[in-house]
C-alpha cells in the first residue's frame, strides 16, 4: 500500500486558516516573473506562514508545468518508463515484429488501436503496408475467423477511394491486428488547409468521399467512424478512405462497440446512445466531415463525451455552419468571414443540417441523395434539402399537398408482398424447386437486412433495402413482365419513402424497358409516378407532359383498371395543385372514384380519388360538397391500420373548412383531433403535426382567443426553426403568428415576423403568387398598426393586386376584402395626415 | 449472444427508484448518493471491468465507454428532465471517480506494474509526472481538498473524471471560463504539491 506523504502540519494550518487569502495571492503573483514574486508577496502580505505556503504552491505549479511539458514533448519515447506512462503518445512501436510484419513507425492512433507502417519480405521483395494493432476490447475470439468469412464481402470494397484490408491475425502474444494497404497521403483537413482550397474545391473532394461510402453501402458495408483523420488525400489529389470494413470485424456482441468505435465529435446520436446503426449513421458522419471542411471545426467541438451523450439524449442538433465560421477558417478557404458565411448560408447550411439530424429518418435517405444535392448546389440548381420541405408546403392556405406516408412497416409489407407475389407466379409457371429456394433466400436476406438485431450486419434503412431489392430482383425473377411489375412495386415504395433520386432512375429504366417491350400499362404506371416526382422537384412542365402521356396511354385496351385510375388521379391532382382548375379535372376524379369502386380496386385507391375530388371541390369554393366527401372518408380509413395519418389529414381539412366558412368553433376539436392523430402516427416533430398548429392557431385568433394562439405558436416556433432551418417553409408559421400578434395589438412583433415572411418568400414563389399577396397584407396591417401608414401603402396596393381578383373560395374572398379594407384605411390615414397642419 | 444482449435492457433496478433517488440527490440530500450508487453500480462496474481488463500498454483505453454508459444508464428509460444539469453532471463525475477508484483498489495487487494507469482527461497528464501518485492517492488528496473547498473538488471531478471541457464546466457551474481556469490552476497546483512524495521517492513496495 503506498501512501503519499502526509501534508506538513504547517501547510494544513495555513490552508485551513487562510484559504481564501492564499488563493488570491497565488493568482496575484503567479503571472509575475520569478524574480519579482517574492518581493511582491512581501509587499502585500505580512503573514510569513501564508507567504511560505503561497511560495510552496507556486513552486508546485512550476514543477507541474515542467512535468507536463516534458510529457507532451514525448519524453515517453525512450520507453524506459513506458509502463508507468499514462500518456497515449507512445511513438515507438510496442513490438518490432508482429506475425510476419516488421513495424517501422507509428502512423497514427485512434479509438480502437494504433496504426504502424510495416514491412514484410516476400521472396526477397520488401512490401510496405499499414498494420493496426487493435485494442483487445474491440475484438472477440472469432475476430480472425470473421475476417476470413467476410473476405468475399470485403473484396467488394475494391474502389479507387478506399484503402483495402489485406489481412488479419493475432501475433504470438494473442494481440489482434489488421493489415491494410499503405497510402502515402495527408489527412483531409491538413490537405485542404495547406492548399487553401475554397468551398468549391472542398466540395469536389467531398464528393469523392461520398462516392467511396456510397460504393460500400451498395455492398452493405458501413464505416461508422467517418472523420477527417480517416480520410487521406494523396499528392495527386485522390481521396483514400481508411478503416472501411473494420466495423464488420469488431465484436459481435454489440457491447459498446458501435459507441467505442466512433469518435464522439463526429459520431451519430444513435452511436452515442448505443442504438442500432445503419447507413444513415454514415450519412451523419459525412455531414460531420462536411461541417468541418466548410467551417474548420467539428459539429460538436469542445464537447466532452458526457456532453455529447447528453446532446444525443436530448436530441440537440449542432448549430448552423454559418455560425461556426471564424476569420481564420475563412482565410484558409481563400475567403473573408463575411463572404464565407454568405456562401454557406442557405443551401449548404441546409445540406449539412439535413445530414446531421438527430433522427436517422430525417437525414438524406442515402449517400447518393446527399451527393446529388451537392452536385445540384455546385450547378446552381435548387437543392433537395430545401425543396424537400418546400414541396410539401405548396399547399399553403389555399391548396394542400398530399403528405407522404413514410411508414416503414407499410413499405416492408410492400416488399414482402411484391416478392411473394412474383414467387407464386414463378412457381405456377415453372414449378422449379430451385427457383423457390432462391426466392426464399431473397426474402430472408431482405428481412435480415431490415432487422437491426441481426448480428454482423447493420440495420438497413428502408430506402437502402429497396435499392438492394431492386438490384437483386433480376437474379430471382426471369420473366421480363413479372420482373417489370416487381420493379414497379419497389420503385413506387422508393417514391413513397421519399427517396426521389433513386425512384426517378428506377422509373426511367422501367419506362425505357416497357417502351421497348410494348408494355403500355407498365409504361403508363411508371410515367404517372415519374410525373409526380417531377412535380415534387418543381419541374412543372415536365411533370404535366408525363402525366398527360400516362393518362393517354392508360386508356389503351388491355391496360389494367388500377393503372387507368391512378393515371386519372395523378393527372387531375397535379393539374389542380399547380393552379390549372379545369372542369375535366373534376370529371376525371369522379370517373376514378366510380371506376375504383366498380372494378373493386383497393380501398386505398378509392380513398385517394375521393380525397383529391374533395380537394378539387374546395378549390372551387364548393365547401358543402367537399365537406360531405371528407366526412364520408373518415370511416373508410378506420379499416386501414396504416390510415391514421391520412385520417388526420382529413380532420385537418374538415377543421379548415369549418374555420374558413362554417362553424368556426366546431373547427377547434377537429384541429385537436388532426394534431393528435399526427402525434400518434408520425410524432411531434413530423411535418403533419407541425402543419396543423398554425391553422389551429388561426382558428383561435378568429374566435377572439388570439393570446392563446400567440402562446401556441411561440411554443412551436423553435421546433419549426430547428426542423425547417432556413427554408421558406416557415411561412405559414410566420404569417399566422404575425396575424395573432396583430389582433393582440403587438404590432412591432407582427411587423418583425411579417417582414421575415416576405423576405423568405420573395424569389421562392412566382411574384404574383397569392402567398406573396398574403405576406404583403399582414405586413401592411402591422405597419398601419404602428402608425407608419406611408410605409404600409405599397404593401396594401400589392395585397389588393394579388388577392382580390384571384379569389376563388370564401376564404380567398374574405382575404381579398381585408386587402381592400387595408388599402382604404391606409388612404384615410394618409389623408388625415395631409389635412393636418 | 443472448447473455450479452442486455445493452438495450432497462437497468435491473427499477427506473422509478433511480429517478427518485436522483431527485433527492439533486434536492441537496447527499445521503441519497449511496443508495443511488448501489442501484446503478453493478452494471457500471461490470462494464468498467470489461473495459480495463486485458488492456495492454499499447492500447490505452479512454474511459469514454464508461462515461457514455453511465449517462445512458442514468437517463435512458426514465424521462430525467435535466432540471438541474449541474447536479446531474456532478453526480456523474462523482460516480466516475468512484468507479475508477474502486477499480484501482481491486487491481492494487498489480501495483508493481505502476498501478492502474488511468487515462483520464488529457489535461490529467500532470499526474503522470508524479512518480508515486496513483488514483488512490489522488482520491485521498481530493477528499482533503473537498474539506477545504468543495467547489474546487467539484471542478476537478468534472474536468478530470468526467472529461468535461473547460467550456462545459463553466457553463454547468455558471461561471466564466476564466474563473474556471483560475480555480483549476490553483486546485491542480495544490493537488500536485500535496501529492509530491515528501522527499523520499514514492513507495513502490507492495
Amino acid at each position: 500500500m503506498t501512501q503519499s506523504s502526509p501534508p506538513s502540519a504547517a501547510a494544513r494550518t495555513a490552508d485551513a486558516a487562510h484559504w481564501r487569502e492564499i488563493q488570491e495571492l497565488f493568482a496575484h503573483v503567479e503571472g509575475l516573473p520569478l524574480g519579482e514574486r517574492e518581493g511582491t508577496l512581501n509587499d502585500v502580505c505580512k503573514n510569513t506562514i501564508v507567504r511560505a505556503r503561497v511560495l510552496e504552491l507556486l513552486r508546485a505549479a512550476d514543477a507541474m508545468d515542467r512535468a507536463m511539458q516534458s510529457g507532451t514533448k514525448g519524453a515517453t519515447v525512450g520507453g524506459a518508463e513506458a509502463g508507468t506512462e499514462g500518456s497515449l503518445a507512445a511513438r515507438a512501436p510496442p513490438v518490432v515484429h508482429l506475425g510476419p510484419y516488421r513495424l517501422v513507425r507509428e502512423l497514427g492512433a485512434g479509438g480502437i488501436g494504433a496504426v504502424y507502417l510495416a514491412e514484410r519480405s516476400v521472396d526477397g521483395v520488401t512490401l510496405t503496408s499499414a498494420v493496426k494493432i487493435l485494442a483487445p476490447h474491440a475484438v472477440d475470439a472469432s475476430f480472425v475467423d470473421r475476417f476470413h468469412r467476410e473476405q468475399e464481402n470485403l473484396a467488394a470494397l475494391d474502389h479507387p477511394n478506399i484503402t483495402r484490408l489485406l489481412d488479419a491475425g493475432r501475433d504470438a502474444n494473442d494481440r489482434p491486428y489488421l493489415v491494410m494497404e499503405y497510402v502515402q497521403g495527408v489527412h483531409l483537413d491538413a490537405y485542404c488547409d495547406a492548399q487553401r482550397l475554397d468551398v468549391r474545391a472542398r466540395l469536389a473532394l467531398f464528393l469523392q468521399i461520398c462516392a467511396a461510402v456510397s460504393h460500400a453501402h451498395r455492398n452493405l458495408i458501413v464505416h461508422l467512424d467517418l472523420k477527417p483523420s480517416n480520410v487521406l488525400v494523396t499528392a495527386g489529389g485522390v481521396v483514400k478512405l481508411l478503416d472501411f470494413g473494420t466495423s464488420k470485424l469488431m465484436r459481435a456482441d454489440g457491447t459498446l462497440t458501435a459507441t467505442l468505435m466512433a469518435t464522439p465529435a463526429y459520431a451519430s446520436p444513435e452511436q452515442m446512445l448505443n442504438q442500432p446503426v445503419s447507413t444513415a449513421s454514415d450519412v451523419y458522419g459525412l455531414g460531420a466531415i462536411l461541417y468541418e471542411l466548410l467551417t474548420g471545426r467539428a459539429p460538436f467541438a469542445k464537447t466532452s463525451t458526457a456532453g455529447r451523450t447528453e446532446a444525443a439524449v436530448r436530441e440537440v442538433e449542432p448549430g448552423s455552419i454559418t455560425r461556426a465560421v471564424t476569420p481564420e477558417a475563412a482565410l484558409l478557404r481563400a475567403s473573408t468571414e463575411t463572404r464565407l458565411r454568405q456562401a454557406l448560408r442557405g443551401d449548404l447550411a441546409a445540406i449539412v443540417a439535413t445530414c446531421l439530424r438527430s433522427k436517422a429518418a430525417a437525414r438524406y435517405s442515402s449517400v447518393e441523395a446527399l451527393s446529388e444535392d451537392i452536385r445540384r448546389f455546385a450547378e446552381s440548381r435548387p437543392v433537395l434539402a430545401r425543396r424537400q420541405t418546400a414541396a410539401y408546403l405548396v399547399a399553403k392556405f389555399l391548396r394542400r399537398r398530399r403528405l407522404p406516408l413514410g411508414i416503414s412497416a407499410a413499405l416492408l409489407l410492400t416488399v414482402a408482398i411484391t416478392v411473394s407475389y412474383a414467387w407464386t407466379q414463378q412457381r405456377q409457371a415453372l414449378r422449379e424447386a430451385e427457383r423457390s429456394v432462391r426466392m426464399q433466400t431473397l426474402l430472408s436476406s431482405l428481412f435480415k437486412m431490415a432487422n437491426p438485431n441481426y448480428t454482423g450486419k447493420p440495420a438497413a434503412t428502408v430506402p437502402e433495402l429497396l435499392r438492394v431489392g431492386l438490384a437483386k430482383l433480376p437474379d430471382f425473377i426471369r420473366d421480363p413482365g413479372d420482373l417489370r411489375q416487381a420493379q414497379l412495386s419497389l420503385a413506387e415504395s422508393m417514391f413513397e419513402s421519399g427517396d426521389l433520386t433513386d425512384a426517378r432512375g428506377a422509373f426511367a429504366n422501367i419506362i425505357a424497358e416497357a417502351t421497348q417491350a410494348g408494355a403500355l400499362g407498365d409504361k403508363a404506371e411508371a410515367e404517372a409516378f415519374a410525373a409526380e416526382i417531377e412535380f415534387q422537384d418543381g419541374n412543372i412542365a415536365a411533370g404535366r407532359g408525363l402525366a398527360a402521356d400516362a393518362l393517354a396511354l392508360s386508356k389503351t385496351a388491355g391496360v389494367s383498371a388500377r393503372v387507368h385510375v391512378l393515371a386519372e388521379i395523378y393527372y387531375a391532382f397535379n393539374e389542380e395543385n399547380n393552379g390549372y382548375l379545369k372542369d375535366t379535372n373534376l370529371e376525371l376524379l369522379r370517373a376514378a372514384v366510380a371506376e375504383s369502386r366498380s372494378r373493386h380496386l383497393s380501398e386505398h385507391d378509392t380513398t385517394l380519388a375521393l380525397r383529391d375530388l374533395a380537394g378539387a371541390l374546395y378549390n372551387r369554393g364548393r365547401n358543402v360538397e367537399a365537406k360531405a366527401i371528407f366526412e364520408q372518408l373518415l370511416p373508410l380509413y378506420a379499416n386501414d391500420p396504416l390510415g391514421l395519418c391520412d385520417r388526420s389529414e382529413v380532420y385537418g381539412w374538415l377543421a379548415w373548412i369549418d374555420n374558413t366558412s362554417g362553424d368556426r368553433a366546431a373547427s377547434l376539436p377537429l384541429f385537436k383531433q388532426a394534431y393528435e392523430g399526427y402525434l400518434a402516427c408520425a410524432g411531434a416533430d413530423s411535418r403533419g403535426a407541425l402543419d396543423e398548429l398554425p391553422y389551429w392557431a388561426d382558428a383561435l385568433t378568429r374566435l377572439g382567443r388570439a393570446s392563446e394562439a400567440v402562446t401556441m405558436l411561440e411554443q412551436a416556433l423553435p421546433i419549426w426553426r430547428r426542423l425547417l432551418g432556413d427554408s421558406s417553409d416557415q411561412s405559414e408559421m410566420l404569417y399566422f403568428l404575425a396575424r395573432a400578434y396583430l389582433v393582440v395589438g403587438r404590432y412591432r412583433d407582427a411587423d418583425r415576423f411579417a417582414v421575415e415572411n416576405l423576405e423568405r418568400l420573395t424569389g421562392k414563389l412566382a411574384p404574383d403568387d397569392r402567398n406573396i399577396g398574403l405576406a404583403h397584407l399582414v405586413l401592411g396591417q402591422a405597419l398601419l398598426g404602428e402608425g407608419r401608414a406611408r410605409e404600409a401603402a405599397p404593401h396594401a396596393r400589392k395585397a389588393v393586386e394579388l388577392l382580390v381578383a384571384s379569389a376563388a373560395t370564401d376564404y380567398g374572398r374574405a382575404l381579398g376584402a381585408e386587402a381592400t379594407q387595408l388599402a382604404a384605411h391606409v388612404e384615410a390615414a394618409l389623408a388625415r395626415r395631409t389635412d393636418a397642419p | 449472444m443472448s447473455d450479452n444482449s442486455n445493452s438495450e435492457d432497462p437497468q435491473s433496478a427499477p427506473s422509478g427508484e433511480v429517478t427518485q433517488l436522483l431527485r433527492a440527490w439533486s434536492a441537496g440530500r447527499p445521503d441519497s448518493l449511496d443508495p443511488l450508487f448501489k442501484l446503478v453500480y453493478p452494471r457500471l462496474r461490470q462494464i468498467a471491468r470489461a473495459l480495463f481488463r486485458r488492456e495492454g500498454p499499447e492500447s490505452m483505453l479512454q474511459p469514454t465507454g464508461v462515461v457514455n454508459e453511465l449517462f445512458l444508464k442514468l437517463v435512458r428509460n426514465h424521462s430525467l428532465k435535466f432540471d438541474n444539469r449541474e447536479h446531474f453532471f456532478s453526480l456523474a463525475a462523482s460516480l466516475m471517480r468512484r468507479i475508477l477508484v474502486d477499480q484501482a483498489r481491486s487491481e492494487h495487487r498489480s501495483k508493481r506494474d505502476g498501478g492502474l494507469r488511468v487515462p483520464l482527461h488529457d489535461e490529467m497528464e500532470w499526474v503522470s509526472g508524479l512518480p508515486s501518485a496513483d488514483l488512490l492517492d489522488i482520491d485521498r488528496a481530493l477528499e482533503d481538498l473537498e474539506q477545504l473547498d468543495p467547489r474546487k473538488s467539484r471542478i476537478v471531478e468534472l474536468r478530470f473524471f468526467l472529461g468535461s471541457t473547460a467550456e462545459e464546466t463553466a457553463d454547468l457551474l455558471q461561471m466564466s471560463k476564466a474563473t474556471i481556469d483560475r480555480e483549476l490552476r490553483f486546485a491542480r497546483s495544490w493537488l500536485y504539491e500535496r501529492l509530491q512524495p515528501g522527499g523520499a521517492p514514492g513507495g513502490a513496495a507492495p
